[in-house]
């Protein structure tokens, strides 16, 4: 099963050896925050917030703010100019796997081997 | 069997035991080794039981200091606690560690769990109440334990005095110190990140030191170890 944000971070905090309160001072912040962002029980964190957490986690930024359900700013704009065919695409994606998966590991591929392809 | 443990009794012996295993099992774990003073979260970690400061509102009866809910391996501290000091709160969460160590069923716990993944229990069967703690204090050591709900308060705080207070560490933080002495013993109980209470209480629990009722005198108990070694 899928772990939601709260369970990744907790799990990736518990890897590195950090208590709560270790952790909420490096960010910093209140370690009962990131208690209850750890259960699912905080309103869904900002951008930043995540992007001083996630190096501290090893986790990767830009996966994290997705799993937290936002759009990192920069992509944000790309959607907005191409927004007319955002919906079709996720609604192919959803009803079509092979074809998510296609896109999917065409979006992981290293440029390199796409340029070598 | 339910997943809260009928009561039982637990010799002191059989609680300490009981901690010192859990703080040797983290011993041997990559990055659990315990330090002193000791998070108890991170004891919580270990045991992969998840924490959460929250407001937990004040029910009929009284304030809730902290509830386990087994089923979601979750204790739930309220953060009022965090007014009180330091201390207090590493108590608390070990104190919840005690009842859950103690008095939870946890392959009952992780079994109803599976059971209601498969739709084998449902509605009001679904339910199993938290697990309420009122005050993880050290109000239980001053009175005697009337009954059941009494005696599960205690065996669990007597568990959070071992765990956060193990002899062996004890007998290092003492040294250079004379156990007699008030200023003393608050240089102890900082080091050792627990209430001056919490100290007390497990010193005479020791036999360490000894203070007669409505007294501020230490005295050194029968068991206390040497002030030269």
């Amino acid at each position: 099963m899928q772990q939601s944000f709260g369970q990744l971070i907790r799990q990736a905090r518990k890897n590195k050896g950090y208590s709560q309160r270790d952790l909420a001072k490096l960010i910093p912040v209140d370690f009962t925050y990131l208690s209850k962002l750890e259960n699912n029980r905080a309103a869904r964190p900002s951008e930043e917030f995540i992007r001083s957490l996630a190096p501290h986690l090893d986790l990767d930024e830009e996966e994290l703010i997705f799993l937290a359900g936002r759009i990192p700013e920069r992509d944000e704009d790309f959607l907005k100019k191409n927004y007319q065919a955002m919906p079709a695409l996720f609604r192919r994606m959803q009803e079509n796997p092979d074809f998510a998966q296609k896109v999917f590991q065409e979006a992981t591929q290293p440029e390199d081997e796409e340029e070598q392809n | 069997m339910s997943v809260i443990k009928p009561h039982r009794f637990y010799s002191k012996e059989e609680i300490e035991n009981r901690a010192n295993d859990l703080l040797m099992r983290m011993q041997e774990t990559p990055n659990f080794p315990p330090k002193w003073p000791l998070d108890a979260s991170r004891v919580a970690d270990f045991l992969d039981l998840a924490i959460v400061w929250d407001i937990i509102p004040t029910d009929e009866e009284a304030p809730i200091a902290a509830r386990i809910f087994p089923l979601e391996h979750l204790i739930e501290i309220n953060e009022d606690i965090l007014k009180l000091s330091e201390g207090y709160a590493a108590s608390t969460i070990a104190h919840e560690i005690g009842h859950w160590v103690l008095h939870i069923n946890q392959d009952e716990a992780d079994s109803f769990v599976e059971q209601m993944a498969l739709g084998l229990v449902r509605g009001t069967e679904a339910t199993v109440q938290p697990f309420l703690c009122r005050s993880a204090s050290d109000r239980i050591y001053k009175s005697n334990a009337n009954n059941q709900i009494d005696w599960r308060e205690w065996q669990a705080q007597y568990f959070a005095s071992c765990l956060l207070m193990p002899r062996y560490i004890l007998e290092n933080k003492r040294k250079g110190r004379d156990l007699t002495n008030w200023r003393h013993l608050y240089a102890m109980a900082e080091d050792l990140g627990v209430t001056i209470s919490n100290l007390k209480n497990r010193l005479q629990d020791l036999g360490w030191i000894h203070i007669p009722k409505d007294s501020r005198q230490i005295y050194l108990g029968s068991a206390a170890p040497s002030r030269n070694k």
